[in-house]
């Protein structure tokens, strides 16, 4: 009994094992990952340079020109893109993937050779862990880049107005961890987007709707909540923290993208689990 | 029987309101090529899908080596299937060899060079790098075919198998199907060609109105032909796919081939069509 378990956990393993081989053959054999990538460092550039400080504000207060401080306001300060984009660039790198494996028939062929509750378990494990990793590498050659572009010191002292307020003993005692922050941070933001659009794949055919629908409602939630003037605001939540009134608490932000990420992944497991229960045809 | 792989009980199925298969009766055994013809929309491809497990039976009872297709069971079917069923599906943007190297991963049963093989033995070239969106409509049937084989399933479930296939791509599909059969697999083979159906198939029949109605039974029988010359040998292998030279016999060369021409007759007028004049046919052949 012990033993056969085992080997259904080691066939279990093998399975995901191979459809997260599947995701990286699709993530370079495709040209969505790619303007997904130069989309993701375009914006951390651009955030560089938005936040690039006049020669007046270096002698002023060097305290503002370095790498850390820099990198953290690519993610959202004044007219940075990357909070805007993300959810975006996040469904670019494989959100579409149970879309497409749904469209071309190619998910019939797979489950003549995988139980389905595998696949979709498997599908939901692989695209999320193929996303984080390519926004964590992402953001990782950005941080390289902006050490080319800033100086690399140490942040000598609380400034008031230019220093993050979220989780800024760990900015002002270890920097590179508070990077690592940021970058999980933005990774599993990038993480639940990806999941928001497999869900949705379980319902849409159409691969635009699927890419563009949880950007969509990205921008309406955060339009309801500037309304409300609520600190639920998926744009602070992304990268805008950082600076907020709202104050957000170290932890806040991963555990609020982790939560969205569980619910995304139940409700697409229960959608398509279900269809199949009730013997549906899915697909084509 | 013993030997029965695949079997339909009773099996009714309705989709969107539509009573698409009623009360269908059918058991298929091994080494069998069951054909089953009829209309567009007479409900012949559900029939394949229902074995699937893609989709579950309203009433009845569908078993694959023994065991019920039930919801859940998608997937963890007691033996391999091999499946082609409408257009092949594949990742468009992939090549036709990577197509197939993800599938094979998932059960890790064949390693890349059985895969390569299987695309040989369909007629294509492994190493072919364009991606299959730019594959014509017979070499995706090819690959489709190649997908469906690359494991040695048990069972095979086709469905317009030769849609897009030239005349050598249909001979070469002949003999893939006589290969596996002779190697106990089954073949359920769904067709609108009633001529296609009668050349492939042991049993045939023809679904109309959500009923199966026997339309032929015939098996397959062993033959050992008594030829007058080599050049006649060699007309018969190449005519007649699966088939082998043997010792001669009575002094004559002798070639032995499997079939389902109904007797003695039939087969000499089919051979007669060719221009081979056997000396003497014997049935049952070993």
């Amino acid at each position: 009994m012990e033993l056969s378990c085992l080997f259904h956990e080691r066939e279990v393993l093998w399975m995901v094992r191979s459809l997260i081989r599947m995701e990286v053959v699709r993530l370079f054999s495709r040209w969505q990952p790619w303007v997904a990538f130069l989309l993701l460092i375009g914006v951390l550039i651009q955030g560089y340079e938005v936040f690039y400080p006049e020669p007046t504000i270096k002698v002023r207060d060097p305290g503002w020109f370095n790498v850390f401080l820099a990198f953290t306001k690519t993610h959202g300060y004044d007219l940075a893109l990357l909070s805007v984009t993300l959810p975006l660039i996040a469904v670019m790198v494989a959100g579409d993937s149970l879309a497409w494996d749904l469209r071309t028939g190619f998910m019939h062929s797979i489950l003549m050779r995988m139980n389905y509750k595998k696949y979709i378990m498997g599908k939901l494990l692989s695209v999320s862990l193929v996303t984080f990793v390519f926004v964590w590498i992402g953001e990782w050659i950005a941080f390289i880049y902006g050490m080319v572009r800033y100086p690399v010191l140490f942040p000598p002292a609380v400034s008031h107005g230019s220093t993050p307020d979220y989780a800024q003993s760990l900015f002002m005692d270890h920097p590179i961890l508070y990077v690592m922050l940021i970058i999980f941070n933005t990774s599993m933001a990038a993480m639940a987007f990806s999941t928001i659009s497999l869900a949705l794949s379980t319902k849409i055919k159409n691969l635009y709707v699927v890419l563009a629908l949880p950007w969509l409602g990205f921008i309406v939630i955060e339009f309801i909540s500037q309304v409300l003037g609520s600190r639920f605001s998926p744009l602070n939540y992304i990268g805008q923290y950082f600076l907020s009134v709202f104050s957000y608490h170290t932890l806040e932000i991963p555990l609020a993208w982790t939560l969205l990420w569980v619910i995304s992944w139940m409700t697409a497991y229960l959608l398509f689990v279900n269809h199949f229960k009730k013997g549906g045809k899915h697909g084509r | 029987m013993a030997d029965e792989i695949l079997v339909y009980e009773g099996v009714s199925k309705k989709l969107g309101g539509k009573e698409v298969l009623k009360q269908i009766n059918l058991s298929i055994s091994e080494g069998e090529i069951v054909g089953i013809v009829g209309a567009n929309g007479s409900g012949k491809t559900t029939l394949l899908r229902l074995a699937t497990g893609l989709i579950y039976p309203d009433q009845g009872e569908i078993r694959v080596a023994g065991k019920p297709v039930r919801p859940g069971l998608l997937g963890d079917l007691p033996v391999s299937l091999g499946v082609l069923i409408e257009s092949p599906s594949f990742l468009p943007y992939l090549s036709g060899l990577k197509n197939l190297l993800l599938l094979a991963s998932i059960r890790d049963q064949v390693n890349e060079s059985k895969v390569r093989e299987s695309i040989q033995r369909v007629g294509l070239d492994p190493d072919l790098r364009k991606p299959v969106k730019t594959y014509s409509l017979g070499m995706r049937q090819r690959l489709g075919i190649a997908q469906a084989m690359m494991e040695d399933p048990a069972i095979y479930l086709f469905d317009e198998p030769t849609n897009g296939l030239d005349h050598q791509g249909v001979e070469m599909f002949s003999e893939i199907l006589t290969e596996r059969t002779d190697q106990g697999a089954c073949v359920v083979l769904v067709s609108h060609d009633q001529e296609e159906i009668n050349r492939f198939c042991d049993r045939v029949y023809r679904m109309e109105s959500g009923s199966l109605e026997s339309v032929r039974e015939k098996r397959v029988k062993g033959w050992r032909l008594l030829v007058e010359s080599l050049e006649d040998v060699e007309k018969t292998l190449l005519l007649i796919s699966g088939s082998q030279m043997s010792e001669r016999k009575n002094g004559l060369p002798t070639v032995i081939c499997k079939g389902t021409w109904k007797d003695e007759v039939e087969l000499r007028y089919y051979l007669d069509q060719h221009g081979i004049q056997p000396v003497e046919i014997q049935v049952n052949a070993s």
